[in-house]
């Protein structure tokens, strides 16, 4: 094949890729058709290079065929573009990098975690060779090894998700290299730092002290937590209703279950809406309900004079209280919801199917769904927006997707730009749909005849730092939800005779993980606007320190007591007084002193 | 004791004694180490609780606060609550579990068939060996308002009860539940001592025309009075321990009044932010607690059944 011809490929692929990856990341609506028909472009460019072998033009860079991505040689398989390595790299000689790593792993025969499809590719690529100090699995291991590696002083150059105690131990005792400056000099703009500035910078929260960066953000996907509202759609039908928009709709389609009688189990042993122990909970919620009288349990907004107000004991609760105390003394809560967890109640309630209304991440679709759709096949479920309260306000808890841990430097590490460089250009390959990445054949995938088995390891899960590790944890938030679009908006309108295996295997998906998807984005969607963010994000106060747990336990025991109906609502007044002079008017002082001073 | 002892009632020189002795001394010693290492070297430790520490500066670097952990534990507003729910909790689990165990081991040991003997003994250890969090889960099911506890209830025609969430039911489950799990296991030692007590002394008070319940009563009562002193005795150092994981699992908010104890209050402090230090305090107090309570029931146990070690 002609020079010129292989040159035009590449040129359109460049030109291709980094078009689609300006508009993807920022993309919070659907694709145009214009984009649509870029991203087109794009493929059948990848289709084309796969056909000619573009293969011979990645060589040039030096990187074996059999390191990269993707199944190019298969007749249905696709090609993955590397991004351009990034300047001065591979570095030679190579470096060795020494980091720790939460397991556990699953490997393809013979690959461990020093040598895995990661660190080959990171190695042949970039010239970083990564050697594991310590690892561990469950988070009471992790704080161990932590303060281990603290009181021996043998910290690893790279710590993956520290916790937030061992943090501000490093911190106190200057044990941590500040990366301020090589972050502002090698990060990449695109898929580092414009993905990391949502939210008002939220996701520095604790990477940033005093304006200096002494970590890297570990964050979680956007709306990860966000409640929609799951119906029966089945249900609905039998009461010949539809479903609600406001908070009194939903008080009459829950009764109407309840009355009905239509779950599975015994007789009378219907619910109209599940609850746990945890108001603001991350599965069976009641934060919608509170969020339609614009309030949040535990979360500190600013109020009309712009100061941080802890929403606990405002007289909007008492409202809520009231209509949470009627419906638990009507039934339509569980007699004993206060002492069942979250997850409980995705066995207990949902998967049991003796309710048909419920407030949960889109998540459910794959957790609590799936087990009542196996109790019974004609259980169809169904999502819609949260209902609008009586003044008309429609909100509920905002997921922070910065939990309390951060990625470490150790003092004196040398090679921050290195690492920094590393996750950009992982981030760029994994993060725009438009590379194709989908991992390596043997590990995240395997081929069977034609047809894919994708019941692999997750080589993301071999990482060492973002865009991969345990936690999937990306640069950007939107990760998740770009990727979903781009498979419904841009795989999906791809002419079926054209689509590769991995095409196929996600569109042709089962209705539940298809429901996944889109309940996803439609949260994703909502999560900027809908949401009611906890604006204090930083470590505990002194008052906090001392009289935090007492405050926190009142609390509970008295919000609980009013909507069981153990305590009379009028309670809320005595207890809005204790909680005051207990401390609270002292941590609103220094709440508000470190609101106003950040 | 053993050496004044073996040398006193045969008279040989030490050597003589040590020559054929010492394997036993050896056997010991790796018994003793363990101790050693693992009981007694890490009480070195409870110096955090003098201190705010931290693991980067270590115990020499800590920076010594004085009382100041304790004077947090007992300036919380709740600590008479959560004191007395868990002595409260805790001794009637030791009451009950002890009285519990020695009924059981009597009924066990009068039992004539040895397969019904053995196998129900097989089947009341067996809760010993599950953890709390399955049991936790186990619990939440059976005693929820439609689980088979609240069946049975309904069917006698009675209101359904919130076992774990009344602050009526809340302590009566608590123990309930440990008693079950626990008192199976409690009967080992009884069970042993009771082979202890010679038959014949019950052949002939059998003779006398000595009933059942006059054996038990004049014989074999008695007979396992130092076991029952003794384990009476050790057991009040745990005077303080309502159990950590059990409540943990089973408690909510609206059961705090009756079911928050130190050690889940304290989890919760800890939630909030780290605190090696308090939770060391926590663990000195209680110690100290049951190191008294240990002298004075051994000084009891010495007046009332002749037990003593030296």
């Amino acid at each position: 094949m002609a020079e010129w011809k292989v040159q035009a490929i590449k040129d359109e692929l460049e030109e291709g890729r980094s078009e689609m990856s300006k508009e993807l990341p920022i993309s919070r609506g659907a694709f145009s058709r214009r984009d649509f028909l870029r991203g087109s472009s794009v493929g059948l460019a990848a289709a084309m290079a796969s056909r000619y072998g573009l293969a011979a033009a990645q060589d040039a860079s030096g990187i074996p065929q059999e390191l990269i991505p993707g199944s190019p040689g298969h007749p249905r398989g696709w090609t993955t573009t590397l991004p351009p390595i990034p300047e001065g790299m591979p570095v030679s000689p190579p470096v060795t990098i020494s980091g720790s790593r939460r397991a556990p792993w699953e490997f393809a025969e013979g690959d461990n975690i020093e040598n895995s499809p990661f660190t080959r590719l990171t190695a042949a690529a970039l010239g970083i060779n990564w050697q594991l100090a310590f690892s561990w699995v469950d988070p009471d291991e992790g704080l161990q090894k932590y303060n281990l590696a603290v009181a021996s002083g043998e910290l690893p150059d790279f710590m993956e998700t520290v916790p937030l105690q061992v943090y501000s131990d490093l911190l106190e005792n200057d044990l941590l290299e500040d990366i301020t400056d090589v972050y502002e000099e090698v990060a990449s703009q695109e898929w580092i730092k414009d993905p990391l500035s949502f939210g008002d910078g939220v996701a520095w929260r604790l990477a940033e002290v005093n304006g200096r960066k002494m970590g890297f953000p570990y964050i979680e996907q956007a709306a990860q937590n966000d409640k929609v509202m799951w119906l029966r759609e089945d249900w609905l039908e039998a009461v010949g209703m539809s479903a609600p928009t406001t908070i009194e709709e939903l008080h009459a389609v829950a009764s109407a279950f309840k009355t009905a009688d239509l779950g599975q189990g015994a007789e009378g042993t219907t619910l109209g809406m599940v609850a746990c122990n945890t108001l603001d909970a991350w599965y069976g919620s009641l934060d919608p309900v509170f969020g339609a009288w614009g309030v949040m349990p535990g979360s500190w907004t600013p109020d009309a004079n712009g100061d941080l107000e802890y929403n606990s004991v405002r007289p909007e609760i008492k409202e809520v209280l009231s209509v949470l105390q009627g419906w638990y003394a009507e039934g339509l809560f569980a007699q004993d919801f206060f002492t069942l967890r979250p997850g409980q109640t995705a066995f207990a309630h949902v998967g049991a199917n003796i309710v048909g209304v419920h407030f949960s991440p889109a998540f459910a679709a794959v957790f609590g769904l799936p087990d009542s759709v196996a109790n019974d096949p004609d259980a169809r479920w169904t999502f819609a927006d949260i209902p609008a309260g009586p003044t008309g306000i429609k909100k509920k808890s905002w997921s922070n997707p910065v939990p309390d841990t951060v990625y470490c430097f150790r003092k004196g590490f040398e090679h921050v730009d290195l690492v920094l460089k590393q996750i950009g250009w992982w981030a760029e390959l994994m993060q725009n749909p438009v590379n194709r990445y989908h991992g390596w054949e043997g590990t995240d995938y395997f081929w069977v005849g034609d047809e894919l088995d994708l019941n692999g390891y997750d080589s993301s899960k071999h990482f060492f730092g973002p865009p991969g590790t345990n936690g999937g944890s990306r640069t950007d938030p939107y990760f998740e939800a770009n990727w979903i679009r781009h498979r419904r908006e841009v795989w999906a309108n791809t002419a079926e005779d054209q689509r590769d295996a991995m095409m196929e295997a996600f569109l042709g998906g089962d209705a539940l993980s298809q429901l996944w998807d889109r309940a996803n984005v439609f949260a994703v969607d909502r999560w900027a606007h809908d949401g009611i963010r906890n604006h204090f994000t930083t470590v505990p106060t002194e008052t906090m320190k001392r009289a935090g747990t007492s405050l926190d336990g009142l609390e509970q025991e008295t919000l609980f007591n009013i909507i069981i109906g153990q305590e009379p609502l009028d309670r809320f007044d005595s207890f809005v007084e204790e909680w005051r002079s207990g401390g609270g008017d002292r941590i609103t002082g220094e709440v508000n002193e470190w609101y106003h001073g950040s | 004791m053993l050496l004044k002892a073996g040398l006193a009632k045969r008279h040989e020189p030490l050597r003589a004694y040590l020559g054929r002795s010492w394997p036993l001394y050896a056997m010991i010693l790796p018994g003793l180490l363990f101790i050693l290492l693992f009981r007694y070297l890490p009480m070195y430790g409870v110096i955090i609780a003098f201190q705010d520490f931290s693991p980067a500066k270590g115990f020499a670097a800590s920076r010594w606060v004085g009382f100041d952990n304790f004077d947090f534990l007992f300036s919380i507003p709740e600590f008479s609550r959560i004191f007395s729910n868990t002595l409260i909790i805790a001794v009637l689990k030791l009451a009950l579990d002890q009285l519990g165990a020695i009924v059981l081991a009597l009924l066990i040991n009068e039992a004539r068939n040895l397969v019904f003997r053995r196998s129900i003994q097989t089947l009341i250890y067996l809760p010993h060996f599950l953890s709390w969090i399955v049991l936790g889960g186990i619990l939440l099911d059976i005693l929820s308002p439609f689980g088979i506890v609240n069946n049975v209830v309904r069917a006698l025609g009675h209101e359904p009860q919130l076992f774990l969430g009344s602050n009526d039911w809340f302590r009566i489950t608590i123990i309930g539940s440990s008693l079950w799990k626990g008192v199976g296991f409690s009967t080992v030692v009884y069970l042993a001592a009771l082979t202890a007590i010679s038959p014949t002394l019950q052949e002939a008070a059998a003779i006398d025309g000595a009933g059942r319940f006059r054996r038990i009563w004049h014989i074999i009562l008695p007979g396992i009075r130092p076991t029952v002193v003794l384990l009476a005795a050790l057991s009040l150092g745990d005077v303080l321990q309502a159990g950590f994981e059990q409540i943990l699992t089973l408690y909510s908010p609206a059961v705090y009044r009756t079911g928050d104890v130190i050690d889940t209050y304290v989890y919760r402090v800890g939630l909030v932010s780290a605190q090696y230090s308090l939770a060391g305090a926590v663990g000195l107090f209680k110690s100290v607690i049951g190191f008294f309570l240990i002298v004075a029931s051994y000084w009891l146990a010495d007046r009332y059944a002749g037990y003593r070690i030296l």
